[in-house]
């Protein structure tokens, strides 16, 4: 708890400096919400609302996405591991200049899932998080709750192969091992799918995408989306999204999928925001385990690297 | 399987190998079944996976056919299809829409006979897995 408050302190000072310099105009960061365990992204132009920001083990949210909102100003951001996988992308697809925004990263060693703390104790009674290497300790009113790191956190920051921002201005805290946050198999429910025979698949992938609205939260919310125009999107008054047949959700889901081709860094947000649980990890980590395999590419690693659809070479 | 099911097949062909292989075969009066819808593009590279999906999503299951491979026009158009291509077939196969419903097969503008070889081949396979029953629920 003392170095999440530290570390918030950090920020709130970078952010006051920065901003009172006129290095940047605007900074983008997070703050607490409604209950100790929710988090939204925070954006601010003044120098004194700083107090509002706020870093804690609950900040899932990729605020890299929020960029594109300001692309025409110098904004400072706050980044996580992941998060700083989607901005290479960004500047390396052009999307950002590197010049124009100042990275704050933080070296991150897990994000608490709320759906997960609630299955242990009920939100609003958690007073403050402690997460260490090997164990997370929830404080409650009364007594201490301690527990293992695969029953609070996300399942992707359990199989995290980059805790710390590669690309940044600044880090805030120390830098963590890798060996803590990667302790499992990233693609196994992946290679689980691929076992099954094609139509067991399809069986498993039409139940699933029959729950889809085609509500595209997937879509808005993920920082690769940048197209001002979307052309696996239907318009609000297209028949086909209210008749949501097959073809209309799958052709969504895979057409994206396919974009995501050498992009997708696996923040996963398009999960966490799919009000109806499709496991879309499911499909993004398939993605990216054949960009892994068929041209030895992992996303967001390095700006110079040349996207796999972009190059034949070495094919 | 429906015994009467006669499959439809979009062909994308590229206009200065695979094209010309078409009209070799009619030219040569070679027979190959008509379930193959052919679209001209002008280059293979030019094949977005959106049309691909949105032939799926009408009904058809597909081929695509270009330059043999180092023979492009545009000398490298059939490089990035055949990434593209190898990325998308994995994709679809693990939605599970069988792989072999997309194929990528080189013929030149001089091979009549293996067009018709091929679409021959095709419509027969296509046959045997049947519809693809992704336009209905």
């Amino acid at each position: 708890m003392e170095k999440s408050a530290e570390k918030t302190a950090i920020i709130q000072d970078r952010a006051r400096a920065l901003l009172t310099s006129g290095t940047v105009d605007v900074f983008i960061g997070y703050k607490t919400g409604s209950t100790m365990l929710r988090v939204t992204p925070c954006v601010i132009t003044d120098a004194n609302e700083v107090e509002a920001l706020a870093w804690n083990a609950m900040c899932i949210n990729n605020l890299v996405a929020t960029l594109k909102k300001y692309a025409h100003q110098r904004a400072a951001i706050v980044v996580k591991g992941c998060d700083a996988r989607s901005l290479v992308e960004l500047i390396k697809l052009n999307q950002v200049q590197r010049e124009q925004v100042y990275i704050v990263g933080l070296p991150c060693s897990g994000i608490l899932d709320p759906k997960k703390v609630a299955r242990k104790r009920p939100l609003t009674s958690i007073k403050a998080i402690s997460v260490q290497e090997d164990r997370i300790i929830l404080f409650e009113g009364s007594g201490i709750l301690a527990c293992t790191r695969e029953e609070l956190l996300y399942d992707k920051c359990l199989t995290c192969t980059h805790p710390n921002p590669l690309i940044a201005d600044e880090l805030v805290g120390d830098a963590i091992d890798e060996a803590v946050t990667h302790t499992g198999d990233k693609f196994a429910d992946v290679e689980e799918l691929e076992q099954l025979a094609v139509e067991e698949r399809r069986a498993f992938w039409q139940a699933e995408l029959s729950k889809c609205t085609l509500c595209y939260a997937c879509q808005t919310i993920c920082p690769m989306c940048f197209c001002k125009g979307c052309t696996v999107t239907l318009p609000k008054n297209d028949p086909q999204r209210k008749a949501r047949t097959p073809a209309s959700v799958f052709s969504f889901h895979i057409n994206r999928a396919y974009h995501m081709v050498g992009r997708c860094t696996g923040c996963l947000e398009c999960e966490r925001v799919c009000p109806v649980g499709i496991p879309l990890s499911a499909i993004f980590k398939k993605v990216e385990k054949d960009t892994q395999e068929l041209f030895d590419y992992e996303a967001g690693v390095s700006v110079d690297d040349v996207p796999p659809l972009s190059n034949w070479k070495d094919a | 399987m429906e015994p009467d099911f006669e499959p439809k097949i979009m062909g994308f062909l590229c206009s200065w190998c695979s094209y010309a292989g078409a009209d070799m075969a009619g030219v040569s009066r070679l027979s190959y079944p008509a379930n193959i819808r052919v679209i001209r593009v002008m280059c293979s590279g030019r094949i977005d996976p959106l049309f691909v999906m949105k032939a799926f999503t009408s009904g058809a299951t597909r081929a695509r056919l270009c330059c043999h491979p180092g023979d492009c026009h545009y000398a490298t158009g059939n490089y990035y299809t055949e990434r593209r291509f190898v990325m998308l077939q994995r994709l679809l196969d693990y939605m599970g829409i069988d792989q072999q419903r997309l194929k990528l097969t080189w013929v030149s503008a001089s091979e009549g006979a293996r067009f018709a070889t091929i679409v021959t081949e095709l419509t027969q396979e296509i046959k045997a897995l049947g519809p693809l029953n992704l336009v209905t629920k």
